[in-house]
C-alpha cells in the first residue's frame, strides 16, 4: 500500500517540471499578447514589443513581472492607464471622449464619396 | 454651390490641423495631474539601505524630477534646479533613470548638488509608475501630496520665470 502512494508521489514530482512548462509557455502568450497593445511611450508609433527603447524594454519586463505575480491582463492594462492614460493602448477605448476619434474615419469616407457622387451626376448630366 | 462642395474637404483638413495642434499642446499625458503621487519605491543613490517613496518626499511643496547623466537636455536644466533650490528654496527630489553611479557622483561634485535626496531607477519601475515618456520630466507636488504640474522637456530660463515659479506661486495660495 506504501509502496504504491510512493510510486504516485513518484510520478507527480516527475510531471511537475512539465506542468510549470506549459504554464511558462501560457505566460509567454499573454505576454507577446500584451506587448502588441500596449503603446510604447517614447516611440509612440510602435508598440512595446517592436520597440528598441529602454523603456519599452522596461516596460516589457513590467509586464512579464505582473503576469507571473499572477495579475490579469485587464488589471495590468489598467495600472498602465492609470499612470500614461488611453493613449498608452493602441486600440482607444470606446467611450464619450473617443466618439469623434472612431467616427471620423467614416464621415471623411462618407464626404469623399457624396462629392465623387455629386462630381459623376454633374459631368453625367452635362453630358 | 460647386466651390462650397470642393471646400468642404478644405474646411475638415483645417479643422482636424487645428485639432491637432492644440493637442500638441500638451502631446504627452497629464493623466496623473490632481492626482496622488503614484506608489514607486527605489533606493537612494547616497545610503542605498534607505528607498524614495511617497513617505519620504516630505509635506512641503516639491518638485520629483526624472533625469539622467547620460540625458543632454537633463544637463541644460541643472543650473535651473539648482537656482529653484537656493534661490526659491524647493525641495527637489531627483530620479535617476538607467544612470551610472560614478558619473552621477561627478555631476553632483563638479556642478553642485540641488537634490533632497536622489533615487535610482535602474529598471524603470517609477518611470512607469509617474507615466514618464522622455527626459527630463518634472512634476510639482503641493503639501498634500496631490501632483500638480507637469513639465515636459528641460526647464529653460524662460520656462523657470514663466512657468515654473508662477505655477509655484499659485500652489502656495491654493494650498497654504
Amino acid at each position: 500500500m506504501i509502496k504504491k502512494y510512493l510510486n504516485i508521489a513518484l510520478i507527480l514530482i516527475l510531471l511537475a517540471p512539465s506542468l510549470s512548462f506549459a504554464s511558462t509557455a501560457e505566460n509567454d502568450e499573454r505576454a507577446k499578447h500584451l506587448f502588441r497593445q500596449i503603446r510604447c511611450p517614447v516611440c509612440e508609433a510602435q508598440t512595446i514589443d517592436g520597440s528598441d527603447t529602454d523603456a519599452a524594454r522596461d516596460m516589457r519586463n513590467f509586464v512579464l513581472k505582473k503576469i507571473e505575480n499572477g495579475q490579469s491582463d485587464e488589471n495590468i492594462i489598467n495600472e498602465l492607464r492609470a499612470a500614461y492614460g488611453d493613449s498608452i493602448v493602441m486600440i482607444p477605448p470606446v467611450n464619450a471622449q473617443t466618439t469623434l476619434l472612431w467616427l471620423f474615419p467614416f464621415l471623411v469616407l462618407s464626404c469623399a464619396f457624396i462629392i465623387a457622387m455629386f462630381v459623376i451626376f454633374r459631368k453625367r448630366s452635362a453630358s | 454651390m460647386r466651390y462650397v462642395i470642393y471646400a468642404i474637404p478644405l474646411i475638415a483638413l483645417i479643422f482636424l490641423s487645428v485639432m491637432f495642434v492644440l493637442k500638441m499642446v500638451n502631446v504627452t499625458p497629464l493623466t496623473l495631474i490632481d492626482k496622488n503621487v503614484p506608489q514607486f519605491s527605489v533606493n537612494q543613490f547616497f545610503d542605498p539601505t534607505l528607498t524614495l517613496d511617497p513617505t519620504a518626499l516630505g509635506g512641503e511643496i516639491k518638485m520629483v524630477t526624472f533625469f539622467a547623466t547620460w540625458c543632454p537636455t537633463c544637463m541644460i536644466e541643472h543650473k535651473q534646479l539648482l537656482s529653484l533650490r537656493k534661490d526659491h528654496n524647493l525641495k527637489i527630489y531627483g530620479i535617476a533613470y538607467r544612470d551610472d553611479a560614478k558619473d552621477l557622483q561627478n555631476l553632483l561634485n563638479d556642478y553642485g548638488d540641488p537634490f533632497e535626496t536622489v533615487g535610482f531607477d535602474p529598471d524603470g519601475q517609477a518611470y512607469i509608475a509617474w507615466g514618464i515618456t522622455g527626459m527630463p520630466e518634472s512634476y510639482l507636488i503641493d503639501k498634500n501630496g496631490k501632483i500638480r504640474y507637469k513639465h515636459n522637456g528641460f526647464i529653460s530660463d524662460e520656462a523657470l520665470k514663466k512657468v515654473i515659479l508662477p505655477v509655484i506661486e499659485m500652489i502656495k495660495k491654493e494650498t497654504p
